[in-house]
């Protein structure tokens, strides 16, 4: 990711898988503007890899990214997922009560097969998001997913998300990506 | 305006002035007498273990650069000495020397300026080179790793200034042989609020625990706040709350990290004694003024709260693992830590939310005129030593939730501001 090197090309899955991958988004979208998380820890595998690695100023492209075993803004398995959905469905939960109001922007999507039943999806996302009377986030970013295409509709089996900002200029985050 | 507002610090009496959150002068007032005075935390040697490896980092508003020449580490304000430029960009990274990208003024490791372009056809011979050395801090000195600088030459040593605090960092710190480290990677971000909020909170602010907290309380990752611990603070404004049992005991999501932990605490009971070994994980804690920790039985941390002006503050948060500790530990440790801690973090995520709430609720004329009240456990304090029976210095509350520790900072405070 934000690398120089050109990926492998893989080949275009065709017609059929992108209607699939673009039904999920869509669907994936409308559970998070709705706060509807419990539901939204359903399009992930048991085996899923949720990471969202810190960014660094460096002097080069390389080394912008933290490592997998470096800092993350998410390093989640599917037990704390769901551990943070069910914490974010509370009305206790002060980061989102009351509840902020939220858009997501997944475009454009490039969508490759690596297996024959897995494919990749590498997007740029913008996360808008505002919440009491004026406060305002705005959160850009690229995401990877590796999507599992062997069950009745796609899962997410591994998602690895970089945002823009080194310094985020939020108090906190309380979306997901 | 900013006397009379100082004047109206009055921990003894459980208030302090709801302008000191606010108010320009006292802002700048605070950078001169506590940022440009006290010992402030730059960043740990493992971050810096190469000579030529550098991290910038920032002593009050002023942005430095800690990097380690052949002689050690240095640490130098990050501004070329020609027109102010910054000669190091990057957060992290290695060099052989420190070229200011403006007109090209170089200098090295030690901050020597050696390079000047047209030194000759433009400057004549005549600039005298040894003069214009990077502007170094006068002291710089570790503990346990951790790198302190101050820009006061008359400031007493670190381990001075640690004063009494060194005994609980040593319990932090150096309970493995190897020593801690930084996992790679430090979590920045930016809150609209004034920088002493989060510092007294990491003071000992137990009370917020029950409602800040309480959907991470009720989903298991911490067990409910009991009423037993210790709340003690020394003199120097640095202070740590110990809860019994260590820190972030809970049901779920828990890791083989905890079960070390108890390992550690035994080893420590057999070695020190079982009083050290009740400080085994040590708990949460500010070291006067803005670097504050939390050593829990999950995750170790280690965050400063930079002032960006009264109504900003600029977070830097590292995770901290004993460096003998098997990878799948570190990052076992570093996934509780993400879990729970950073801006993403159950528990942090709502503290950020209602630390910015401080900062608009009480910017207006009234609340200004306001003091916040910091009277829990008002003269309910006693010496550790006589409380426990045990030889540690400091002093604790009689209650497990006090303000005793909050009293402590601004005591120094005041008197630093004073001075």
């Amino acid at each position: 990711m934000n690398g120089d090197r050109e990926p492998r090309r893989f080949p275009d899955p065709g017609p059929a898988v992108w209607a699939e991958v673009e039904a999920l988004y869509r669907r994936e979208c409308v559970l998070l503007q709705a706060g509807r998380y419990r539901e939204w820890v359903g399009l992930f595998t048991p085996d899923i890899s949720y990471r969202a690695p810190v960014v660094r100023v460096a002097d080069t492209r390389e080394g912008m990214v933290a490592a997998e075993e470096e800092l993350a803004y998410y390093d989640d398995d599917h037990e704390t997922l769901t551990l943070r959905a069910e914490k974010m469905s509370l009305t206790l939960s002060w980061t989102e009560f009351p509840p902020s109001r939220v858009r997501y922007f997944v475009w454009p999507l490039e969508i490759e097969r690596i297996e024959a039943t897995e494919i990749r999806v590498t997007s740029n996302f913008l996360a808008y998001q505002t919440r009491l009377d004026h406060r305002e986030h705005l959160f850009f970013g690229e995401r990877e997913d590796v999507l599992r295409m062997d069950g009745p509709s796609p899962l997410v089996a591994r998602r690895r998300i970089v945002l823009d900002r080194s310094r985020l200029a939020s108090e906190n985050i309380s979306l997901f990506f | 305006m900013s006397r009379e507002i100082l004047a109206s610090v009055d921990p003894d009496n459980g208030s302090v002035p709801i302008a000191l959150f606010h108010d320009d002068a006292i802002y700048q007032r605070e950078l001169r007498r506590v940022f440009a005075t006290s010992w402030l935390y730059l960043g740990h040697e493992s971050e810096v273990r190469e000579v030529g490896d550098y991290i910038t980092a920032a002593m009050g508003e002023d942005p430095v650069v800690l990097v380690r020449s052949a002689d050690g580490l240095r640490a130098f304000l990050n501004a070329c000495r020609h027109r102010g430029a910054k000669v190091c960009r990057a957060e992290k990274g290695t060099t052989r020397a420190l070229r200011c990208p403006y007109h090209g003024w170089t200098y090295n490791l030690d901050g020597e300026l050696f390079g000047v372009p047209r030194r000759h056809t433009a400057y004549f011979h005549e600039l005298a080179l040894d003069a214009l050395g990077l502007v170094e801090v006068a002291q710089l000195d570790t503990v346990h790793g951790l790198v302190f600088a101050t820009w006061d030459a008359q400031a007493p040593s670190l381990r001075e200034y640690l004063g009494d605090f060194l005994v609980y960092l040593d319990l932090m710190l150096a309970r493995s042989p190897g020593g801690v480290e930084v996992i790679g990677g430090v979590h920045k971000w930016s809150m609209e609020t004034n920088w002493k909020i989060p510092a007294e909170n990491f003071c000992g602010d137990q009370y917020h625990l029950s409602t800040t907290h309480a959907s991470s309380v009720e989903v298991g990752l911490r067990n409910k706040v009991t009423e037993h611990g210790h709340t003690i603070h020394v003199e120097g404004g640095h202070s740590l709350v110990r809860e019994r049992g260590g820190a972030q005991a809970g049901s779920a999501a828990v890791t083989e990290y905890t079960r070390y932990v108890e390992e550690v605490r035994e080893r420590v009971a057999r070695e020190r004694g079982a009083a050290a070994a009740e400080f085994v994980p040590i708990g949460v804690g500010t070291i006067f003024p803005n670097l504050s920790f939390m050593d829990s039985v999950r995750f170790r941390t280690l965050r400063i709260w930079q002032p960006r002006g009264p109504h900003g503050v600029d977070v830097s948060s590292w995770c901290l693992v004993d460096a003998e500790l098997p990878s799948e530990l570190k990052q076992a440790a570093m996934r509780q830590y993400i879990l729970s801690f950073g801006p993403s973090g159950m528990f942090e995520q709502d503290d950020g939310e209602i630390w910015t709430s401080i900062a608009e609720a009480t910017s207006g004329y009234v609340g200004r005129q306001l003091g916040f009240n910091y009277a829990m456990g008002l003269g309910h304090e006693l010496p550790v030593a006589e409380a426990f029976g045990i030889d540690m210095p400091g002093v604790v509350g009689e209650s497990f939730m006090t303000e005793a520790n909050h009293r402590g900072f601004y005591r120094h405070y005041k008197r630093v501001m004073a001075g």
